[in-house]
């Protein structure tokens, strides 16, 4: 077998500018895919992360009723006590609570419909780092009836800290709701929608005045990494059902935002379809490579035969001059990516101008971020194998039906 | 002229080899075609959407109302605008809104909205609404009725021919409750507008908000239109109004639509630079083989120009052929597709989050197709000449010995 090895080796330096230009060709594929696969990954994950520390969270428990209709009546109970034991897991990094409700926001003449988040504030600063998008202000203290709006929402209704604002509308169970609130900051949240709209206020506060008790809508749990969602949330199942003794439901970011994942889906299908068709068209080279090289050896691979070879040695000749032509491009590729791979994933490339005005009205940071992930890299020398068996199909076919007689006489 | 014949006989002299180039061509060429045509179907459906679900292709409003929403940022002379609009050429339809921010209430739940007040008739002629309602009718003229999207209706609890309340603020500053009547239910394309729009008569919205007129026209422009068009919408505006084209309401939408340039860029050079490795490794081959051959017709005299261009022009023609057969192929397939549509219904949720319907039409610009086969012939071009490079760089006394 070493021998084989050694041969196929000496075969494909015969032509050594076929062989180069083929396997760089394989390695340029190699190069391109983990490029933009890794990119792909990288900014899905930044997508995720923003959308787990400014939206949902990764999972969440919630009444079973309420992601149908948000309405004020779903609850759950309370428990801060539980939410610290929780805490103190090494696969959770966070346990949130938040009640929310939709209510009017009103100052002077001005109104305006507003998404009303009650929330631990030390814990959400910790976790999401409020204080980095404060553009005026504070954090409320969590025991005071003060509120933390988003800065278009103030902009509108012409509010700066120190001032009142009212807000009105339905509490638990059909009370009626309404308060003046003090103006504690001012806040620039990334999603220009919630920023036109929201405001947090101290978990208690928005208790009383909604009139909940010790009551919310959603735990929002956290772990350190979005590959340990998964267990986390089939460990949280029973154990929600045993604390709250209700009937509760265990939601996981692929639920709580159906629509990222589709979107995540949609563009890694269309970036690997792309992917397709350039190792499909590097497969063709790669094709032609192996098949010329078969061809052009007829009359030598009969003199093989001829002298006693076994016409399966003689595939496997053939099955491993390919192999060194995939592993070649596949090397160089490899070597010529990954420490750039390297470098990206470390230092993500900043974006500027209207790309970056763009990812910031979408709420996230404006870089670049690259994957850097085993399961990527892997792949691609994979591909190639499996590109290289399936263009050694018909040069292993021909050496199958080669007529030694024939092929002898030239 | 003969070199060409020449070349074209040399190129059918390995029809496995040249075949082979030749459909990694064709392969790479009707994929590229459909990948483009499906990105752009894509993004021209977005824009389709939200040109004919809410934006028009041009709007009018007080600069005050831009900057911050305030009931009272009305349109100041709204008859004589309908009357300026009527009498412009290009203006193929408009509809006056009234727009106030407000919540849809009901026992179950309430939701941030804002609720549009329309004229009916005009409202339908400029946007297409009425082609997405699931359930009962579009807005008429019978007063409290409600227009809104299954999605609401269903975070609502509601069906239709329930109860509506919607509450938001008076011209007074007063928190005012209107009760409506769900007389219609639709589901568009857009995920983003079905949660945050409810619909009523603006003859009802201005009874209960205490603020008649309207803060925005929305303007369908004829497809025949002169191309000063907005110009001339623009000039009729007062100091304090301001009209803008879809593209500067939503900047967002516009340069997604422009960034298709960018990514038919970067698929026509990742598919080009395969391919060019292709026809460079082919053209190699055959020059090997034929050295001996090329040694014969420099010593009976031919000029090595001659040689080189021989050599350009097999690869040339390969790529034409490729080419050619790729543009037939993909355009045929961009034909039929285009025609029959493709379904991503598994991907509706996400897709309805950007905007976009779940059965696309792909179709490109014809100027793609003169791209594609541009590009094709200077790869080519540039293929062959390695290996070109290659063969006159030969001594060739010495292939001419050998045997």
């Amino acid at each position: 077998m070493r021998q084989l090895w050694r041969l196929a080796w000496r075969n494909i330096w015969r032509n050594p500018r076929r062989t180069l230009l083929t396997a760089a060709s394989v390695a340029l594929a190699v190069m391109i895919a983990l490029l933009m696969r890794s990119m792909q990954e990288g900014s899905y994950a930044h997508m995720l992360a923003n959308s787990a520390r400014f939206f949902s969270g990764y999972v969440q428990i919630q009444h079973p009723e309420f992601w149908d209709n948000k309405s004020i009546n779903q609850l759950l109970p309370w428990r801060p006590e539980w939410a610290q034991a929780l805490r103190e897991q090494d696969t959770i990094q966070a346990v949130l609570p938040r009640l929310e409700t939709f209510m009017l926001a009103a100052s002077g003449d001005k109104t305006r419909g507003a998404a009303v988040f009650g929330i631990d504030m030390a814990a959400e600063n910790a976790y999401a780092d409020l204080r980095a998008l404060l553009r005026d202000g504070d954090l409320p203290p969590a025991h005071s009836r003060s509120a933390l709006l988003g800065s278009r929402l103030a902009h509108y209704l012409r509010l700066q800290p120190g001032d009142e604002l009212i807000l009105y509308g339905q509490g638990y169970h059909g009370n009626t709701a309404a308060e003046r609130v003090k103006v504690a900051g001012v806040l620039k949240h990334p999603s220009p929608q919630l920023d036109a709209r929201l405001v947090y206020l101290p978990l208690r506060f928005a208790q009383d005045m909604l009139v909940t008790g010790p009551q919310v809508s959603a735990y929002l749990i956290n772990p350190p990494y979005p590959a340990q969602v998964e267990p986390l949330a089939a460990r949280l199942r029973p154990l929600a059902a045993q604390t709250f003794n209700l009937p509760t439901v265990v939601k996981t970011w692929q639920e709580l935002t159906p629509e990222l994942v589709q979107q995540i889906v949609l563009d890694r299908v269309s970036g690997q379809l792309l992917l397709a068709v350039l190792y499909g068209i590097v497969g063709f080279g790669l094709f032609a490579t192996v098949t010329l090289m078969t061809l052009e050896r007829q009359r030598e691979l009969a003199i093989l035969l001829a002298n006693g070879m076994n016409r399966w040695r003689v595939q496997t000749l053939l099955l491993l001059e390919g192999l060194w032509i995939g592993l070649l491009g596949c090397a160089l590729g490899l070597a010529l990516m990954l420490p750039v791979l390297a470098y990206l994933h470390r230092h993500p490339i900043p974006l500027s101008g209207e790309i970056k005005q763009m990812m910031e009205e979408l709420g996230l940071e404006p870089v670049l971020p690259f994957a850097f992930q085993a399961d990527l890299i892997c792949h691609q020398p994979l591909v190639v194998l499996l590109l290289l068996l399936l263009c050694l199909q018909y040069p292993l076919w021909r050496v199958r039906r080669l007529k030694l007689a024939e092929a002898l006489q030239g | 002229m003969k070199l060409w014949r020449l070349a074209w006989r040399n190129l059918w002299r390995n029809r496995l080899r040249s075949g082979i180039v030749l459909l990694a061509m064709m392969f790479g060429i009707s994929a590229l075609l459909l990948m483009a045509g499906f990105m752009q179907a894509m993004i021209d459906n977005m824009v389709a959407n939200a040109i004919d679900l809410n934006l028009g292709h041009a709007q009018i409003h007080r600069r005050a109302f831009i900057e911050n929403q305030e009931l009272q940022q009305v349109l100041a002379d709204t008859p004589t605008w309908q009357q300026r609009l009527h009498a412009e050429p290009d203006v193929q339809a408009f509809t006056p809104r009234l727009l106030v921010d407000g919540m849809a209430n009901s026992a179950a739940s309430n939701q941030g909205v804002q609720i549009v007040g329309i004229h009916p008739q005009q409202e339908q002629s400029v946007t297409r609404i009425q082609d997405y309602l699931v359930a009962g009718a579009y807005l008429s003229a019978t007063p409290g009725a409600a227009l809104l999207s299954a999605r609401l209706v269903d975070k609502l609890k509601l069906r239709l021919g329930s109860k509506l309340v919607l509450t938001f603020a008076d011209r007074s500053g007063q928190v005012t409750g209107a009760a409506f009547r769900i007389s219609g239910v639709f589901r568009t394309p857009s995920s983003a507008f079905d949660d945050s729009r409810v619909f009523v008569r603006q003859a009802d919205l201005a009874r209960f908000s205490g603020q008649n007129g309207a803060h925005e026209i929305a303007i369908r422009i004829r497809a025949d239109a002169n191309a000063d068009w907005l110009a001339r919408l623009q000039s009729l505006a007062a100091a304090d109004e301001q009209v803008r084209a879809w593209g500067e309401i939503q900047p967002l939408l516009a340069s997604s639509a422009e960034s298709i340039q960018v990514s038919n860029a970067l698929l026509l050079s990742i598919v080009m630079l395969a391919l060019g490795f292709g026809i460079t490794n082919v053209m190699l081959m055959a020059v090997f083989e034929r050295s001996r051959e090329f040694a014969v017709m420099l010593a009976v005299g031919m000029r090595r120009a001659r040689l080189l261009m021989l050599i350009l022009l097999e690869s040339l023609l390969l790529a034409a052929v490729g080419a050619g057969g790729g543009l037939l192929l993909g355009g045929l397939l961009l034909a039929l597709l285009g025609h029959s549509g493709i379904s991503l219904a598994m991907f509706a949720q996400g897709l309805a989050g950007f905007g976009v319907s779940s059965t696309l039409y792909p179709h490109v610009e014809p100027r793609l197709f003169a791209e594609v086969a541009l590009l094709m012939l200077f790869t080519a071009l540039l293929s062959g000449l390695y290996p070109a490079r290659y063969l006159l760089r030969q001594n060739l006394a010495e292939r001419l010995a050998a045997r």
